[in-house]
């Protein structure tokens, strides 16, 4: 089973993900956080396998987060799951450490994918940014 | 006086006319018998001769008599011996020129003045007396004078000769006698003539002088340019000049009939009169101006200088006064101060003009002043309220933009989600009858939620409230140059641009987006430039494209562009400038400048405020 730990501070986001995610026979979803510093406190008493993460958020945003996620718990990987298509968004997630990129309109369609792959140890780029990039 | 006796009682006459002798009895001999003396005394040059004293004659005739018989001296005169000596001492001593010619016209007495006139004809007694008279007149003369001798020799009428000038032959020069024949009885029974005469040469020298002076002084006085009267004590004329009478328009025998005060105004006659009375009773001589009345009416201004002339005891003999018409300098004079008058009324008028001109002038200034704070009040106002409304409109667009990602966009993807959810969750046979719809609206869904993000990202760029401007800048021209085809070349400045104030980051980029946009719109340009520069204090941006351009001096060029009037308001509302240069054909640039010190630098300031 894939851990996975889902960040956003829209509830009607964390419960679509929650469905979507947890309906896969592999995905066990054994958090909810509601911004970046809800995420990083929770990293702090279990590392998940995969963390999806937003990016726009309250109190501490998802760039942040990752940094500190990818300090603290190395084996942690982190897609990003974002509104945001320009490449310095993209950019700077991939500093922070994110391993992939997903935007929100294709969230439907690849992100159980983006998870599987980083699980995988791969990265996953949005289709959509893979073209930008 | 007892010792007094008439002399005429003593000597009887000699001469046909006791009456006139009688009635001139007035030289008086004394006993101690100094005649000579009385006879000097008696002022003889204020006496005219004409009627030549009698008495004098008339005695003179007796001692003549006496002479020329041999007796004066003789003592042979019984009737008064003793006085033979005064007779000749008379004689001698009298003032007049005497001499005696006899009945044969011979001379027999001379007596020493008449010697004198006889000049140096020698041994005169006894010579033919036609004779000697031809030898000093001129023949005419001297034959008239030989006349008249005879005939009173003859006669025995007196001749009686007026002054007359006759030149001396012997003498080379004019002489002037006046002179008497009367014929006399000599006691030895014969007539003789006697001559008494005077020489009045000096005199009438004298009075020619005089008259000659006096004809130059009356010439002076006439023509003088000043008038000059005379008047007696009591103040009436008693000469005046031409100059007076043209002065005045009277003649002089009206004005020797008129007082001094007469022709003065009456409105100088209090004071005139003052001065003239003052000056009568003993004052000094003195200066006036006024006026006289002339006899047309008109009236004139003289200056008067008025003196008295006294004599040794003080008595005031006659006032003497020089007047000058004055008339046309007093006419100056009012002319003067009439002028003055006006120019100093112009004057004053010029300067109020002046003054009201200064001070409309000044309110126009304070107005100007006024209307100008005003208009720097309204234009502050203005800015501050286009700054606000810029900042308003960002704000809109900000909560607009969270809006869209905060609630339509997660909205919709929340949505993607459960569709997503729900078509893996039905089984076959639903799927085949609703799959095709599940999967539309899934579609749908990814196509409106990149535009809500787009949407988004025009009302408020995320890249620019987390990246800043440069990268805002280059995000928008890769979307723009890819969307329209058009290449940019982005260049920022060597000194990295910081962040800037919000409100400064977002107007550079409005401004940049809109002048794109116009780009697109109007300039047909194959190429753009963007340069971004950051010197300090003050951020640059450029925009320069390549297209057709335009033509500034169009009236309607700044104003019938709305792209760049709201650009060039955005500038302002923030407290920056934007330039527009372009040329039909060549190209357009815009070109912002606004004063923005960074964050930092604010920061810093604020912090050292504190």
């Amino acid at each position: 089973m894939i851990r996975v730990l889902l960040v956003d501070d829209h509830g009607i986001i964390r419960d679509a993900l929650y469905y979507l995610l947890s309906a896969q026979g592999d995905i066990d979803i054994i958090g909810t956080a509601v911004d970046g510093q809800d995420a990083v406190e929770q990293v702090r008493l279990d590392c998940p396998d995969v963390i999806v993460m937003d990016i726009a958020m309250p109190r501490m945003d998802g760039l942040q987060a990752t940094r500190e996620i990818c300090r603290s718990c190395p084996s942690t990987r982190v897609v990003m799951l974002t509104i945001y298509d320009t490449r310095e968004h993209i950019e700077q997630a991939l500093n922070a450490g994110a391993q992939g990129y997903v935007l929100k309109d294709a969230a439907g369609r690849e992100l159980v994918e983006a998870v599987r792959t980083l699980h995988a140890g791969g990265k996953y780029f949005s289709k959509k940014i893979s073209d930008m990039l | 006086m007892e010792t007094e006796h008439k002399l005429d009682a003593e000597i009887p006459p000699a001469h046909t006319q006791p009456k006139q002798f009688e009635a001139r009895n007035e030289f008086v001999l004394t006993h101690s018998g100094d005649m000579s003396e009385r006879i000097r005394n008696f002022d003889w040059s204020h006496t005219p001769l004409g009627p030549m004293e009698t008495w004098s004659r008339d005695l003179l005739a007796r001692v003549l008599g006496l002479a020329a018989t041999g007796r004066l001296n003789s003592g042979s005169e019984e009737s008064f011996p003793h006085r033979s000596g005064q007779y000749e001492t008379l004689l001698n001593k009298a003032p007049l020129g005497v001499y005696l010619v006899d009945a044969d016209m011979r001379i027999r007495v001379v007596n020493p003045i008449a010697k004198a006139v006889f000049g140096d004809i020698p041994d005169l007694i006894g010579r033919d007396f036609n004779e000697v008279i031809h030898r000093l007149w001129k023949k005419e003369y001297a034959d008239e004078v030989v006349q008249l001798f005879r005939h009173t020799l003859e006669t025995g009428e007196p001749v009686e000769s007026p002054v007359r000038s006759e030149y001396r032959i012997d003498r080379n020069a004019t002489e002037y006698y006046e002179w008497r024949l009367e014929r006399i009885d000599l006691p030895d029974g014969q007539y003789g003539v006697a001559c008494y005469f005077r020489d009045v040469s000096a005199q009438v020298q004298v009075q020619a002088r005089i008259a000659e002076s006096e004809e130059r002084y009356r010439g002076i006085v006439n023509q003088s340019v000043g008038a000059i009267v005379e008047a007696d004590p009591s103040g009436h004329f008693t000469m005046v000049n031409d100059r007076f009478c043209e002065m005045t328009g009277y003649s002089r025998e009206e004005l020797l009939s008129l007082g001094m005060l007469t022709l003065t105004h009456p409105e100088d006659l209090v004071r005139s009169r003052k001065q003239l009375e003052q000056l009568m009773a003993g004052g000094a001589a003195y200066e006036i101006e006024k006026r006289y009345i002339r006899r047309d009416g008109s009236v004139i201004w003289v200056h008067k200088s008025a003196s008295a002339l006294r004599g040794e005891n003080g008595t005031l003999q006659s006032l003497i006064a020089v007047l000058i018409d004055i008339t046309h300098s007093k006419q100056t004079e009012a002319a003067l101060q009439q002028l003055n008058l006006h120019l100093e009324n112009l004057v004053q008028e010029r300067t109020s003009e002046l003054q009201s001109a200064i001070q409309s002038l000044r309110e126009e200034i304070v107005g100007r002043i006024r209307v100008e704070k005003e208009l720097n009040f309204n234009r502050d106002r203005l800015r501050v309220l286009s700054r606000r409304l810029v900042e308003v409109q960002e704000q809109e667009r900000r909560a607009l933009a969270r809006e869209l990602h905060d609630r339509v966009g997660q909205g919709m993807t929340a949505v993607n989600l459960n569709l997503n959810i729900l078509r893996d969750q039905l089984d076959a046979e639903t799927l085949a009858r609703v799959g095709k719809r599940l999967e539309d609206s899934i579609s749908l869904l990814e196509e409106t939620i990149p535009a809500v993000r787009n949407l988004m990202s025009n009302l408020r760029p995320a890249l620019l409230d987390e990246y800043g401007l440069v990268t805002a800048l280059g995000t928008h021209l890769k979307d723009f140059s890819s969307r329209y085809g058009i290449p940019v070349v982005f260049e920022s400045s060597a000194t990295p641009v910081p962040r800037l104030e919000s409100s400064i980051e977002i107007t550079l980029l409005r401004i940049a987006q809109e002048a794109l946009f116009n780009i697109v719109k109007h300039a047909q340009a194959s190429e753009v430039r963007l340069d971004l520069t950051w010197l300090g204090s003050t951020v640059s941006l450029s925009v320069q494209d390549n297209g057709v351009g335009m033509d500034l001096t169009r009236p309607d060029a700044h104003t019938g562009s709305h792209g760049l009037t709201i650009m060039r308001e955005r500038a302002e509302a923030v407290g920056g400038t934007l330039k527009v240069a372009s040329e039909p054909g060549r190209g357009t640039t815009i070109e912002v400048h606004i004063p923005a010190p960074s964050v930092m630098q604010q920061a810093a300031v604020t912090g050292a405020g504190k």
